[in-house]
């Protein structure tokens, strides 16, 4: 019934059912360190999962928790002084660290694209969307048979994410609006046919109707180019609506991972943190009374405390979580949690 | 676009003058003003009024006797002439062609520095940019930083008086030797560049660090941007990443910096040549300043102000081809935020050097 946190891998993301297939994005025991020394930061610490083909995976966290540092890992574009210090990210089973730097490319964008977080900062500002397309179209050469074939295969894509293609082509950045560049952004990122697409923060920048019509336009790409999709996000309303397995991270590390279900359910076995996040968020029919925000607030990755690292903020803290660091643990249906008190609440052995 | 220049256009005459009027002002309005100080002197010397007045005339282009209003209108069409007057301590000359003796060594001589401390000092920049995490960038970062900030007038000694005192390799000072006739043969040429050796090194020891700097800064600051790492994430080449993404974008700045020092060079470099007398723009200026010479002085302010202006005005004109956001109407931001948005984009070197 449990499985340690050493081998998450071929469990994490793994339902029985899909048993079969393997995984087409792994992240494995993955560490990512800023700088080195005593003032080195573990922004990604120890975090293990998986995404299968198809899947709408959402992974979420408050700001600074390493969301994006896990999402760049996914493409090995880390920025320095940022770097993998133990485990690994594996695409269809092969290792990013060990591919050459020709093999690394053909994967980027071609197979794994990612959309930034600051989609709004994605584009050289002096030259146009058209640019960046051939740039990209050039780079992989493999993927269509013709230069034009390729931008006919855009244009498809803009009237996809609901532009103009003529308006978009021959435009700078500066001239589309911060909605506009988040959906050029999505076209582009989807413009060499990958199997995957990593969203950062896909509707943080946006107004509510913006969000409203990212979220149709994601679900929509989904269901008509079947590219299976890694949303990072701290929006749990977006995460109910569109993603079928979500990871909650706190502070660098994965404390819970499941199916949508598994974590909205209330009642079911949770870690407090993923219990206080759903409280937290104000839904359009509750009272704002009812919205309970968590207190204290996230820990400095540089001073983390001893123990759990939600511990001085949980409602539930006992002894054990100051002095030890809560395992990750599966129950039968592959649902992760990392909390001492849920794991024995709900009988599953700690170790 | 055509809005765009017409404005560009009218600022810049009217830059010029007013720098024009308040040369006028200054030299008449001044109190104990050089126009009376030179009456005076004139006539201790004897000569009638209207020897004085012509004198004057001469000189400064302006007549004194006249009403002030007419006086300034009188001065500025003599200055759209060229008319620019004559010097007071040898008044045999003219201002403009003392202006025209000296500035093509100043042209040379500060150009050529120019040039060379921007392409050395754009190579390691970006060079330092490139390996910003690496020890070694550090250290050069630090050997830059240290020489940049040495006072020029130390260089400048330093050099003199090892590779010309001590080590008599270059001379002291001078454009050319005497012993050479001017004109286009090998001696004078080869003259030429050994009396500009030492100047030329002086001047790049002590501004290369700057353009080294700042072209470090705006790479860093290019590298280390969004849309760079989106770039590298779809996967395009080390080649199309560095050319097109980092390095057309952190050129911009430095280019409308060395496009504004060209506009400061015209008025040469009073620390070059005058540490190694150079008879540039610099040079005379100096000398004007210390002897008191109105008219030499005036006609250097103008002949900067009016390089500087054009410069400017063509840097404004050139941004739009290569910024899209000056042009386009959804950009709305003018040069002058692009400029600050890099780094600060003091002119390198120039009289004020
Ligand atoms: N370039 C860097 N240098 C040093 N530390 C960094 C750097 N980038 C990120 N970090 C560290 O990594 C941690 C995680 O950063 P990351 O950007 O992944 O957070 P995030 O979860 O995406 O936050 P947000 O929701 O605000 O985007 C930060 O708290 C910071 O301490
Ligand atoms: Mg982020």
């Amino acid at each position: 019934m449990s499985i340690g946190r050493g081998e998450p891998a071929s469990g994490a993301g793994t339902s029985p059912a899909a048993g079969l297939a393997r995984p087409i994005l792994e992240v494995d025991n993955l560490t990512v360190t800023f700088g080195d020394g005593p003032g080195s930061v573990r922004a990604v610490d120890e975090v293990s999962l998986a995404v299968e083909t198809g899947d709408i995976y959402a992974i979420v966290g408050e700001s600074g928790c390493g969301k994006s540092t896990l999402a760049y890992a996914l493409l090995d574009i880390i920025p320095p002084p940022g770097r993998v210090t133990s485990g690994e990210v594996r695409f269809k089973g092969r290792s990013l660290s060990q591919m050459s730097r020709g093999e690394l490319n053909r994967v980027r964008a071609a197979e794994v694209a990612m959309v930034f977080q600051a989609a709004m900062n994605a584009f050289h500002p002096v030259i146009t969307i058209g640019a960046h397309v051939d740039h990209t179209l050039q780079a992989h050469p493999e993927v269509f048979a013709s230069r034009s074939e390729g931008r006919e295969y855009f244009r498809y894509l803009l009237n996809l994410v609901r532009l103009r293609p003529e308006r978009t082509w021959d435009a700078y950045e500066s001239q589309l609006s911060g909605g506009m560049k988040q959906r050029v952004a999505i076209a582009l990122a989807l413009v060499l046919k990958p199997s995957v697409v990593v969203l950062d923060e896909p509707t943080t920048a946006l107004d509510v109707l913006n969000q409203r019509l990212m979220i149709d336009i994601l679900a929509d790409l989904h269901r008509s180019l079947g590219v299976s999709i890694v949303f990072v996000t701290h929006d749990l309303a977006l995460v109910a609506e569109l993603a079928g397995r979500v990871a909650v991270m706190y502070a660098g590390r994965l404390v819970e991972s499941g199916t949508v279900d598994e974590i909205f359910a209330s009642g079911g076995r949770r870690h407090p943190y993923v219990t206080a996040l759903t409280a937290a968020i104000p839904t359009v029919v509750g009272a704002v009374s009812d919205v309970r925000p968590i207190p204290g607030e996230v820990p400095n990755l540089a001073q983390l405390p001893p123990g759990c690292r939600f511990s001085p903020r949980c409602a539930l803290a006992e002894p054990i979580c100051q002095e030890q660091e809560p395992a990750l643990l599966q129950d039968d249906r592959g649902h992760l949690v990392a909390c001492h008190v849920a794991n024995r609440l709900l009988g599953v052995p700690s170790k | 676009m055509s809005r765009y220049i017409a404005r560009r256009v009218v600022a810049s005459l009217a830059i010029i003058y007013i720098v024009i009027s308040l040369s006028f002002f200054i030299v008449r309005l001044m109190p104990g003003n050089a126009v009376s100080a030179l009456e005076s002197q004139l006539s201790v010397q004897g000569m009638t009024t209207q020897q004085i007045d012509a004198q004057v005339n001469a000189i400064y282009a302006v007549t004194p006797k006249a009403p002030l209003w007419r006086q300034y209108f009188t001065y500025i069409g003599h200055v759209l002439e060229g008319k620019l007057g004559r010097s007071i301590i040898n008044q045999s000359e003219t201002v403009l062609h003392i202006i025209a003796n000296a500035l093509p060594w100043t042209i040379f001589i500060v150009g050529t520095s120019l040039i060379i401390s921007f392409v050395i000092g754009i190579a390691i920049g970006s060079a330092l940019a490139a390996l910003q995490h690496t020890r070694a960038a550090k250290a050069v970062s630090f050997v830059v930083s240290v020489l940049s900030s040495i006072p020029n007038y130390l260089v400048a000694i330093v050099l003199l008086y090892l590779l010309a005192d001590i080590h008599p390799i270059f001379p002291t000072g001078a454009a050319y030797s005497v012993n050479v006739t001017v004109g286009f043969n090998i001696a004078f040429i080869g003259s030429v560049i050994v009396h500009g050796v030492l100047p030329i090194a002086a001047y790049v020891i002590t501004s290369f660090g700057v353009w080294a700097l700042g072209m470090k800064g705006s790479a860093v600051s290019v590298l280390g941007s969004e849309y760079v790492r989106a770039a590298e994430s779809r996967g395009l080449s080390r080649r199309r990443l560095t050319q097109t993404y980092v390095g057309r974008n952190s050129m911009l700045p430095q280019v409308t910096t060395l496009a504004l020092s060209v506009g400061f060079m015209f008025g040469g470099s009073i620390f070059i040549e005058t540490y190694f007398s150079y008879p540039g723009i610099g040079y005379q200026l100096d000398q004007a300043i210390n002897s008191r010479d109105y008219s030499v002085m005036m006609g250097c302010f103008i002949l900067i102000t009016v390089a500087v202006v054009v410069s400017n005005f063509l840097v404004d004109l050139l941004y739009p081809l290569v910024d899209p956001r000056i042009a386009s109407p959804g950009g709305a931001r003018s040069v002058a935020d692009r400029r600050a948005e890099g780094t600060k984009a003091m002119p390198v070197g120039g009289s004020t050097a």
